[in-house]
């Protein structure tokens, strides 16, 4: 009997260290969407998987204008609702490893002077064929670590298949309506040459973010 | 025991039926390069010529005025300078000498200080630096004749000599931008940026340089000397009554670029 609560005491242990590592992907309260496969029907793509965007600064010309990487995200929902409230919220913020404040993650310095670079450095910007993400096509920063950008985060329900630009956020599929359940990131990174960065090599994660409400 | 059992399921099947709750995350990982650049745009002939034949030339030298304009992009704080060097890295190479050697006082060892220099676009990243010239942006020096040797501001626009042209100049040397410390707070050393963007050939990323070579009469260099005004004309450096031995010289300047440090 001691052995069998024992194991009992360890498989909550796991469970619940399982949930809180989604960090601040918010455990939801409400259970009004399935879950996602296997534990329930919906699903959630991010391709490619997995997913490395490498920004390579070594002429003048990208530091001035910058580098742009287009379409190099794509993220496809499948949305099962278990009643008519299913309503959910798609949301993205970074990762840098607990580095010091604001910074990006020093990954191999080139040298000693300069200053690391900051993570509003990054421009992310989403968009998909109905222009549902509430900052649909525009490039946004992550202002400091602890940004959350929103992509769909509606107060109310938005119903799918309209595709007229509302945030949609109920149930469907990207299978059968592509153009509100995908959305295809671009990244933008324009360095400068007055802000005097450290030269390396530098990264960040992106998290993107989906749960229910 | 079995409270305890039916506690832990009661939580376990809370726990479990909660991951059939939608919440889900996946990443993207960015990765980016910052490689430095340090880029040098210089446009100038390959070989500038100073040909000595009229008596007025030896008077009043000849200059070459904007012989070369330079164009720094960086994205990285940075230094420039210029180094006159040779052989021997004190005096000009010697290619040929006319009519023997030009007589029992000439001499065929010109110091590379002969050669002035002016910029146009003033060194603004020198703060800490100790020489009495931090910069060629000095006009050049007016010789009046006889001229009474040593010459006073001798070297004040000599061009920085070394047989090491790849080792940064000390603080007290002449820089065109920047000088020798990387204390970056305090402005030793220039920030990154380009000419490109920084206001073109008003920016501290765009110079223009003058080349001057003064013989004088007899020809000694009178205002060749170091930076600390120590003047190295032939007079100084070797005997009265000394001067320039007829032939062709050469010298070779460089510009150096780099990461400040």
């Amino acid at each position: 009997m001691k052995k069998l609560s024992g194991k009992l005491i360890v498989l909550y242990l796991l469970i619940f260290i399982g949930n809180k590592a989604l960090g601040q992907c918010d455990f939801p309260a409400t259970s009004n969407c399935s879950g996602i496969a296997p534990g329930g029907t919906s699903e959630f793509h991010l391709t490619p998987s997995p997913n490395n965007i490498d920004f390579v600064f070594d002429e003048l010309s990208d530091y001035l204008g910058g580098r742009t990487i287009s379409g190099s995200t794509v993220l496809k929902l499948k949305i099962d609702g278990l009643n008519a409230s299913c309503k959910w919220k798609l949301v993205m913020y970074l990762d840098n490893n607990s580095s010091p404040g604001d910074e990006w993650e020093t990954k191999t310095p080139y040298g000693t002077s300069g200053v690391t670079p900051e993570v509003d450095l990054i421009q992310v910007r989403v968009y998909n064929p109905c222009g549902t993400p509430q900052s649909n096509n525009v490039y946004q920063t992550f202002s400091n670590m602890v940004t959350i950008l929103p992509i769909i985060d509606a107060a109310t329900i938005n119903v799918a298949g309209l595709c007229n630009g509302s945030e949609v956020n109920s149930k469907g599929s990207y299978l059968w309506d592509y153009g509100e359940f995908s959305f295809t990131i671009d990244y933008r990174i324009k360095p400068g040459l007055t802000a005097n960065y450290k030269p390396g090599i530098y990264e960040l994660k992106i998290r993107f973010c989906l749960v229910e409400l | 025991m079995k409270k305890i059992i039916l506690l832990i399921s009661i939580l376990s099947i809370i726990t479990i039926s909660s991951y059939a709750q939608l919440i889900d995350e996946k990443n993207v990982t960015v990765t980016m390069d910052l490689q430095p650049i340090l880029q040098l745009n210089m446009s100038t002939p390959d070989q500038v010529d100073f040909v000595f034949d009229e008596i007025p030339e030896y008077y009043g030298g000849i200059t070459k005025y904007a012989g070369t304009v330079l164009k720094v992009s960086a994205s990285v704080s940075w230094d420039l300078y210029a180094v006159g060097t040779s052989q021997n890295g004190n005096f000009w190479d010697v290619q040929m000498e006319y009519n023997s050697t030009g007589g029992g006082n000439a001499i065929n060892e010109l110091p590379l200080s002969a050669l002035e220099l002016r910029q146009y676009g003033a060194n603004n990243y020198a703060p800490t630096a100790t020489g009495t010239y931090v910069d060629y942006s000095t006009p050049f020096q007016t010789v009046t004749y006889p001229v009474v040797i040593p010459l006073a501001g001798a070297g004040q626009n000599s061009i920085y000599h070394s047989a090491n042209p790849y080792t940064a100049p000390a603080v007290d040397e002449k820089y065109i931008q920047g000088q020798k410390g990387t204390a970056i707070l305090v402005g030793e050393g220039a920030p990154g940026g380009s000419y490109l963007t920084e206001g073109g050939n008003t920016s501290d990323y765009y110079f223009t340089i003058d080349y001057r070579i003064l013989p004088g009469l007899p020809a000694i260099f009178p205002c060749a000397g170091l930076n600390d005004n120590t003047s190295e004309d032939i007079v100084t450096a070797n005997a009265a009554g000394n001067y320039a031995a007829p032939g062709v010289y050469s010298m070779n300047v460089k510009y150096v670029l780099l990461e400040d440090q």
